[in-house]
């Protein structure tokens, strides 16, 4: 049977999934809450489906507006991982008085319950000081609401119910009446449900809750008010024009599952006419309609309406593959059919029923052979950023030949043990893979390390060299010399000290005087020199220092340019000297970063051994549960077997003794006639019942009957 | 011979108690061990991350850009192209998951790389759906003096009320 991909997901939606889901939802509503308090203006705008837009607040930190950006495409992995690097960077700077509730949120939505309890709770020790009161108080409650829930999941009743009290939250929420439901206190129940604030959903959900609990307690007549009140808060609800589809959908699912209830609940309480309305009100197309059809069929066989009971089960076995309530009904129709005094029709759907059986313990063996063999789904890196989206609220893969054969594992599938199980082999297929790339990956990172270090050396060498050592000191002398040389001349104003110092055509001529100078020296001393060759010296040494006095300041401020330009040198190489050290000290660096890249190596192995343990013993559960399921299965099949062989010989037996050649022939049944239109999304199972022609033609006589099984 | 007695049973099934809780049974792979090996490996890939960024990305060359979107109502973001100093670094085409993510309040890590010290151009071309469904094609840029420290820079995407227009910036972080 076909179903709409919505109804698909609603049906193997799990309990579980669902708490888990409004643990989820919470964290991003702390969010939204944040942002409408700072900005409440734009909170009155609307989306298309009717619903207030909501308004959010952009991050304040780069890591911790990646973590979000992670964590709300569902990828919790991602997001708790940016976050721990973030830890080791200096933290999250901004929104610490909700970081943890976050953090928290998104460890919930990666199973690290223990963690998120942890962060819940440091929460909570938070000092009233810090940051804005009313924020704080309202993270506060979303604490102790999220550990309440912890704690319900965990079987601590109790300790939950003082939780949730503290949150606050009491009467925005179902789990106080599931807590009083657990409590068997069902009065207090029902207050808390009157006094409950919910969307109509929950609303409707807590009334079904209620009911299975006051059947559960005998109370069947409370129980189908309650369940029709249910129905009632649904049929309201859907008359409003803003409903989005999905709502719409969700919204009929619990009427369903209300009218199927009630149906049960009526039945059970004896009131089998009322009972057969509700289950006629339920959809066809759904895959609890079998459950409705079931009821229908056995509320109608026991108020004696065979043919009614006839139309039910015939459809019922007609469109359903041999599901349990199909294996049931596989019995039931035949009986009806002997109610109706139609032994042949009778005994040919024992005959049928008993081929079916047949093949269901056929069926049910070949499976239980294949368990050994069942093999699970391997991770697609497209489909698995889908998967992982919305975590666990997503459907896990479920093992292809548990799928094939849903109709004898039903059960199995829907529960949350399975659900459970799936997901933390998916989580643990996703881990894998993570660690599978790093080990892929570290081969570069020695490569790298390999390559710095390489490099480091070389720079370490070219340092050491002799040559550059010799070119600093020269340069070192050559600055003091020059500012020795500059403080003499400053302090002596000499002019032609720095016109020689200066060099150019000025500092030759000035040699060239020098030189002459001295050899007229000697000459004098020789008697050799004349007055013109004294002055034309005298001439020239005051041409020169009248130009070095000229020349005197520019040639200063080219000295000082110079000695500057040394020490800015001699600079540059303190610098390179300094990088070269810390290129040098980096050694130990890097040796520390190669010890991490081994150790990381053997992590890696190590964890995935583990990852790879845990997965097997993970999914020897679920073989084990498969075969469990498919033993109870079949017992309940050889059950049903055994009750039809014998009804088989008891019509055997009666032909044999004339016994069903007395009574005359009544109005001949339908038992394969289909709905008016059983293709129609809102076709019920009153549908099935309605009068149709009668096509069965047979124009055999009992006695014919008989004759055959004579033979 | 037949009665109601399967009603009992598949009333017992129809309990829709969210019942949540889910007990372990003998042999079963302790829920306490998955976690810690959950932890574990998430603190294992923290320290690859740790290594990675110090490998590939040092501190004192590391330039990191992020893309953040403030509302949202005057632009559907379709892609983000990245240049640095006139070449092209990173292009990213977003998907609804990613643009509901970061309207929601999230910041998407676009690029991480490394630059010398000095003066560098950041320009970030983006395209998509503006006001009135018509496409849209703005440049941000921002002149960046790089230092040994890291450098961060946010591309913010916003609204703006007066102009009925989105806004776009280059921002440049205080180093971390």
């Amino acid at each position: 049977m076909l179903f709409p991909a919505s109804t698909r997901k609603s049906l193997f939606r799990s309990p579980l999934a669902l708490a888990i889901a409004a643990a989820l939802m919470a964290t991003p509503s702390v969010y939204a809450d944040n942002a409408a308090e700072v900005q409440p203006a734009e909170q009155s705008e609307s989306h298309k489906d009717g619903s207030p837009a909501q308004k959010f607040q952009q991050a304040q930190d780069m890591r911790y507006g990646s973590a979000l950006y992670h964590y709300f495409q569902g990828n919790s992995f991602e997001a708790l991982s940016t976050l721990m690097v973030s830890d080791l960077r200096g933290g999250i700077q901004h929104h610490a008085d909700n970081a943890d509730l976050i953090r928290g949120g998104i460890s919930l939505a990666f199973g690290l319950e223990h963690q998120a309890a942890e962060l819940f709770e440091k929460q909570l020790r938070k000092a009233d000081g810090e940051g804005d009161q009313k924020r704080l108080s309202r993270y506060r409650e979303i604490a102790w609401l999220k550990l309440a829930e912890l704690n319900y999941r965990h079987q601590n009743w109790d300790t939950a119910a003082l939780q949730l009290e503290k949150s606050g939250a009491m009467h925005k929420t179902t789990l106080t009446l599931n807590l009083a439901i657990r409590n068997g206190d069902l009065q207090q129940a029902r207050q808390l449900l009157n006094m409950a604030d919910l969307p109509v959903a929950e609303r409707a959900l807590g009334h079904n809750n209620l009911a299975a609990a006051l059947a559960r307690a005998q109370q069947f007549d409370i129980a189908a008010q309650d369940y029709r009140r249910a129905a009632l808060l649904v049929e309201q609800a859907l008359s409003r024009p803003d409903m989005s589809a999905e709502a719409e959908e969700e919204l009929r699912i619990l009427r369903d599952k209300a009218k199927i209830g009630a149906g049960y609940a009526m039945a059970l309480g004896g009131d089998l006419n009322a009972a057969a309305e509700e289950f006629r009100g339920v959809r066809l197309d759904t895959p609890w309609s079998a459950d409705a059809l079931l009821g229908l069929g056995w509320t109608s066989v026991n108020g004696g309406n065979h043919q009614q009971a006839v139309d039910a089960l015939g459809y019922l076995i007609r469109e359903n593959p041999l599901s349990p309530q199909v294996q049931e009904a596989l019995l039931a129709l035949p009986f009806s059919y002997e109610q109706l005094r139609r032994p042949k029709l009778a005994l040919r759907a024992y005959q049928n029923a008993e081929r079916k059986y047949d093949q269901a313990l056929e069926d049910l063996h070949n499976l239980h052979s294949a368990t050994a063999h069942l093999q699970f789904a391997e991770i697609n890196a497209e489909a698995d950023i889908d998967l992982r989206r919305y975590g666990w609220l997503e459907d896990a893969t479920t093992p292809a030949l548990i799928r094939i054969n849903q109709k004898y594992l039903l059960q199995m599938m829907q529960s949350d043990r399975l659900q459970l199980q799936l997901a933390e082999l998916r989580d643990l297929r996703h881990l894998n893979r993570v660690l599978e790339q790093w080990q892929q990956r570290l081969p570069e990172f020695h490569t790298l390390l390999e390559e710095r270090e390489q490099r480091r050396v070389d720079i370490v060498r070219q340092h050491d060299s002799a040559q550059y050592d010799q070119q600093v000191q020269f340069a070192e002398q050559d600055l003091a010399k020059l500012q020795a040389s500059l403080a003499r001349i400053e302090a002596e104003q000499d002019g032609l000290a720095m016109l020689a110092t200066a060099g150019g055509e000025e500092a030759e001529y000035l040699q060239t005087l020098r030189d002459a100078e001295a050899l007229h020296a000697r000459l004098r001393e020789a008697g050799k020199t004349g007055n013109y060759q004294q002055q034309t010296l005298a001439r020239a040494r005051g041409i020169l220092q009248w130009q070095a006095s000229e020349q005197y300041h520019d040639n200063l401020w080219q000295k000082r340019k110079a000695i500057a330009a040394l020490e800015q040198q001699l600079s540059e190489a303190a610098r390179r000297q300094r990088k070269v050290a810390r290129i040098a000290a980096e050694a130990p660096q890097l040796n520390l970063l190669a010890g991490s890249v081994d150790d990381a190596g053997l992590r890696l192995a190590q964890q995935r051994n583990t990852i790879e343990r845990a997965s097997v013993a993970i999914e020897t559960q679920i073989r084990d549960d498969m075969r469990a399921a498919l033993v109870q299965a079949t017992e309940r099949v050889e059950q049903y077997m055994a009750h039809t062989r014998l009804a088989i010989a008891r019509i055997q037996d009666a032909a044999m003794q004339g016994m069903y050649d007395l009574p005359p022939e009544i109005e001949p049944a339908t038992t394969e006639s289909p709905p008016a239109d059983s293709d129609s999304q809102d076709a019920t199972a009153k549908d099935v019942t309605e009068p149709v022609a009668d096509t069965d033609d047979s124009a055999e006589t009992e006695s014919e009957i008989a004759t055959e099984v004579t033979l | 011979m037949f009665s109601l007695r399967s009603l009992s049973t598949i009333l017992a099934s129809l309990s829709l108690t969210c019942a949540v809780t889910v007990s372990a049974q003998e042999g079963d792979f302790a829920a306490d061990n998955l976690e810690n090996l959950k932890q574990d490996v998430l603190k294992l890939n923290r320290d690859l991350l740790v290594l990675e960024e110090d490998l590939l990305f040092p501190a004192q060359s590391q330039v990191a850009v992020y893309v953040s979107m403030d509302v949202g109502h005057f632009f559907d973001l379709d892609s983000v192209k990245l240049h640095i100093d006139n070449k092209l670094v990173e292009t990213h085409l977003y998907t609804e998951h990613q643009k509901q993510a970061l309207v929601r309040g999230g910041i998407q890590p676009l690029f991480k790389g490394n630059l010398k010290s000095g003066d560098h151009n950041i320009t970030a071309y983006f395209t998509g759906i503006g006001p009135e469904q018509r496409e849209f094609k703005r440049a941000a840029t921002i002149e960046l003096k790089k230092t040994d420290e890291p450098a961060v820079i946010e591309l913010r995407i916003s609204d703006s009320g007066g102009k009925q227009q989105p806004e776009f910036e280059v921002i440049e972080w205080p180093a971390p």
